[in-house]
């Protein structure tokens, strides 16, 4: 026995120094390998036994395998991974407090020792070397975090728990309400601009009194030839059934089939949070990027765009449900916006006789300049023409103004900011440009950089892509040639520190809007797209996409690989956090931004977010030693 | 009228020995509760010998299966004080010098923490005839306490539910082969308890699968297994 530990037993020791033979145990305290054996106990698993299935509450323990095989296999019975003696499971979901992704098999006669999950927290807080372990790299994190995910996603769409899911996870966008007092025309405006099957009148607390379908119109309305200045509450059907959103799906059925109803009002708390139809359960659609691609090139009416533009949302829904990395996923959301746009434009350009003839380019600007939309995007965009007399001008404009409320009428808002190629400082021949940026780049004033950072990430999206191109190589070479004007945009960059915090994890935000929330877009995603901006104009790289421009850069301005990956990394786990975030928020009827409180997140994604913002401090230590700041 | 000579002469126990021993007087021990419920004391002894009825007992190792699973934490390790050193040849297997035998416990206090670790839990044990006798008769000696726990045997159990082994395993060392388990401290009292556990584990596990859920059953089906051999 051991004089200091007088509790310590024999088989304690023993136990220990097994323990100790591998990693992390070798590493860590005697006292601390003590004050976890004492806590384990030793469970025996047959072959083909099961040690672990996925779900959705947390695993009770962490294993440690003692001896024999365990296999992770997947739904179907592929084995992903093995464990041998020493391993320990499933550190991520353990640290998400998640289900398990994987079903853990015992491959052959297996014992493991079990650690309470409470203990396991209490060990990571106690021993510094466990804890590291158990952390430390950030890619297998994600690969963790990334599994259970896809996990929790794959539970949510498997068919057969498809109606014992809550309601609220079929709700895809607010509801569509209106007061009763309103007139039918306004309603059934709102149904078609929305292409909603049904509209709810809601009083002024939120509570839904009534409810008008589109069959309701049929019969109600157009037969009944019911004017349309009657007020709503005149034809709705008075007192709806509603469900709590929280209800399973089978509920719904069962009392849409009772009642005869294809449209249900989601309460909570008596209050209006969605809606269900009977679509929405039998044709979760699948949808495809071939399909809706297919379905862009068909299109011949610009009317017909706002619905399809719903189905890339859709789609990137599902996409990110199916545990999409964020990479691929804003790529491809991205790349259907571009479609969709493209489609847009050529419908609109071909019809205007005034267009013909005359020579102009559509840019895409900011996020989608970069292939970087998420679900909440504004437009951005502008436009090169090589020349124009004043008509001309006027007729340029006069299309970019039924592209920007075509493109708003498909979900992506007005720019606030007026940065549109409607707006006729926007809509500038390639000699205008050029005088534009330079005024920029020799200015340097706080409002020119700001601009240049919106404006250098342009992207040519339909039309002569070689005025695109032209300004490109111009500007690459005109950049270059001011070093004053990149150190200037360094220096800005810098401005916008990451929000890690010296004695907290993180800094919040103490905007009164959003309280106690880290903007994941401004302070999480922003200093690399500034960064990788300045590095690939430094390095006269013509992409626009930030990890696309973090590679180019790369090999010029001499950044080891294994940085280079660590930052793309952390930028896309960024990207990935605000998908989620506001996939969320849609979810759930609200407007999605980029606050998030750090709070909500679990213990593995507040860790890889502090490492992530870690990284974006990296990159500003670069661009600062870079350019001596 | 009082007969001296009739009576072994009774432990002079101390006032909280008393109450300790007066404690484990009435116990229940349930074996209708399933398997999953139950908990278990292992228990292995050392001995001075291999007569259970005369060798002296000189340690007890214990650990406790509860839920299925083996209990690190709270487990038993005692060893008991002699007056005097066994044998040379029994030091060598057990490993236990005649100073540490000599260190151990006082007898009656060393008891009452196996009794009071083992509860009103089932005990188990392989060859659990032998470790059963020397408890017992160690128990009413320093105690004065006749206990009537129940015992299971993991050799007889093994045995039964693997035939086809049985025969090139008598000892535990030969179970624990056969069933692949690395023991990695052995010839201990509590390192066999633990090892004994983990046999205890596999055959749990066996025992379900033939639709044997509680401690009850096990008992009616080697009762009914030593009328057979019996008949």
């Amino acid at each position: 026995m051991n004089p200091t530990q007088p509790l310590a037993n024999s088989l304690h020791q023993a136990t220990l120094e097994a323990l100790r033979r591998q990693a992390p145990f070798s590493a860590m305290a005697a006292a601390d390998v003590l004050w976890l054996v004492q806590r384990l106990s030793v469970a025996y698993f047959a072959q083909d036994e099961a040690l672990l299935e996925p779900g959705e509450s947390a695993p009770a323990a962490l294993y440690i395998v003692k001896q024999g095989t365990v296999a992770g296999t997947t739904r179907d019975g592929q084995t992903v991974f093995q464990l041998a003696a020493g391993e320990m499971f499933p550190l991520g979901a353990l640290l998400a407090g998640r289900g398990v992704a994987n079903r853990y098999l015992a491959a052959s006669d297996v014992f493991c020792y079990l650690l309470p999950a409470q203990d396991f927290r209490t060990l990571l807080a106690q021993s510094a070397a466990f804890n590291d372990f158990c952390t430390r790299r950030i890619a297998s994190l994600l690969e963790e975090s990334q599994r259970a995910v896809q996990a929790e996603y794959a539970l949510a769409l498997d068919d057969d728990d498809r109606f014992k899911r809550p309601l609220d996870t079929l709700i895809r966008r607010a509801p569509l309400a209106i007061a009763p007092n309103r007139p039918l025309r306004e309603a059934l405006a709102a149904m078609d601009a929305s292409r909603a099957g049904s509209i709810v009148a809601m009083d002024t607390a939120g509570r839904p009194v009534g409810i008008l379908t589109l069959k309701d119109v049929l019969t109600r309305v157009t037969l009944a030839e019911v004017p349309l200045d009657t007020a709503v509450s005149a034809v709705m059907t008075p007192q709806p059934a509603t469900l709590s959103a929280d209800a399973a799906v089978a509920d719904a059925l069962v009392l849409m089939a009772r009642q005869g109803i294809h449209h249900l009002p989601l309460v909570r708390q008596d209050r209006l949070v969605g809606v269900v139809s009977e679509k929405d359960i039998f044709a979760l659609r699948r949808l495809s990027v071939e399909s809706v691609t297919s379905a862009l090139a068909r299109i011949d009416d610009p009317a017909h765009l706002p619905g399809l533009a719903h189905d890339i949302g859709d789609l990137a829904h599902n996409l990110l449900a199916q545990g999409m990395d964020a990479e691929n996923l804003t790529a491809i959301i991205s790349g259907l916006n571009d479609r969709l746009t493209a489609r847009l434009i050529e419908l609109e350009s071909t019809r205007d006789p005034a267009l013909a003839g005359l020579s102009w380019c559509w840019l895409a600007l900011g996020s989608e300049g970069r292939m970087e939309q998420t679900l909440a995007t504004d437009q951005d965009n502008a436009l090169i023409f090589r020349t124009a007399d004043s008509d001309q001008q006027r007729a340029l404009r006069a299309f970019a103004l039924r592209v920007n409320t075509r493109l708003d009428a498909c979900g992506f808002p007005l720019c606030k900011g007026g940065i549109m190629a409607s707006n006729p400082q926007w809509c500038l021949s390639a000699g205008e440009w050029q005088h534009q940026f330079t005024v920029w780049i020799e200015h340097g004033s706080p409002e020119a950089l700001l601009n240049a950072s919106i404006f250098f990430d342009f992207r040519p999206l339909a039309g002569e892509t070689a005025l695109a191109s032209d300004l490109r190589d111009w500007l690459n070479r005109s950049a270059r040639k001011n070093p004053r004007f990149l150190h200037q945009m360094a220096a800005n960059a810098l401005r916008n520190r990451p929000p890690l915090g010296v004695v907290r994890d993180f800094v919040l935000s103490d905007d009164a809007a959003h309280p106690h929330t880290l903007d994941l877009k401004l302070n999480g995603a922003t200093p690399f797209v500034d960064a990788a901006r300045i590095f690939s104009l430094a390095a006269g790289s013509s992409q626009t996409n930030t990890a696309g421009r973090l590679r180019e850069a790369a090999p010029p301005l001499r950044i080891p690989e294994h940085e280079l990956a660590d930052w793309n990394r952390a930028f896309h786990f960024l990207q990935l956090l605000r998908l989620r975030h506001q996939h969320t928020q849609l979810r759930t009827g609200r407007m999605p931004d980029n606050h998030v409180d750090p709070d909500t997140l679990n213990p593995l994604d507040r860790r890889i977010l502090k490492e992530a913002l870690r990284q974006a401090r990296k990159v500003q230590a670069r661009l600062a030693m870079d350019y001596g700041l | 009228m009082i007969w001296p000579f009739d009576r072994a002469p009774h432990p002079v126990l101390d006032g909280a020995a008393r109450a300790r021993r007066d404690a484990l007087r009435r116990q229940h021990f349930d074996l209708a509760r399933p398997f999953d419920a139950v908990r278990w004391a292992v228990v292995d002894t050392e001995t001075g010998g291999l007569d259970a009825r005369h060798d002296p007992l000189l340690a007890i190792g214990a650990v406790a299966v509860e839920a299925g699973h083996i209990v690190l934490g709270p487990s038993l390790e005692t060893g008991l004080r002699q007056t005097r050193s066994t044998d040379a040849a029994n030091i060598l297997i057990h490993g236990i010098g005649g100073q540490a035998q000599r260190a151990g416990q006082v007898p009656c206090l060393a008891l009452l923490d196996w009794l009071e670790f083992a509860r009103e839990s089932p005990r188990v044990a392989f060859h659990a005839g032998f470790d059963q006798t020397i408890l017992q008769r160690e128990t009413q000696a320093q105690l004065g306490l006749r206990t009537k726990a129940p015992w299971f045997d993991a050799a007889v159990i093994a045995q039964l539910l693997f035939p086809d082994a049985a025969p090139r395993c008598r000892h535990l060392d030969d179970w624990l082969a056969h069933f692949n388990i690395g023991v990695y401290a052995r010839h201990g009292a509590l390192a066999d308890a633990y090892a004994t556990a983990e046999l205890w584990l596999v055959l749990l596990a066996a025992l379900r699968r033939e639709g044997i859920v509680t401690p009850r059953q096990l008992q009616s089906l080697l009762r009914a297994r030593r009328w057979l051999i019996a008949h």
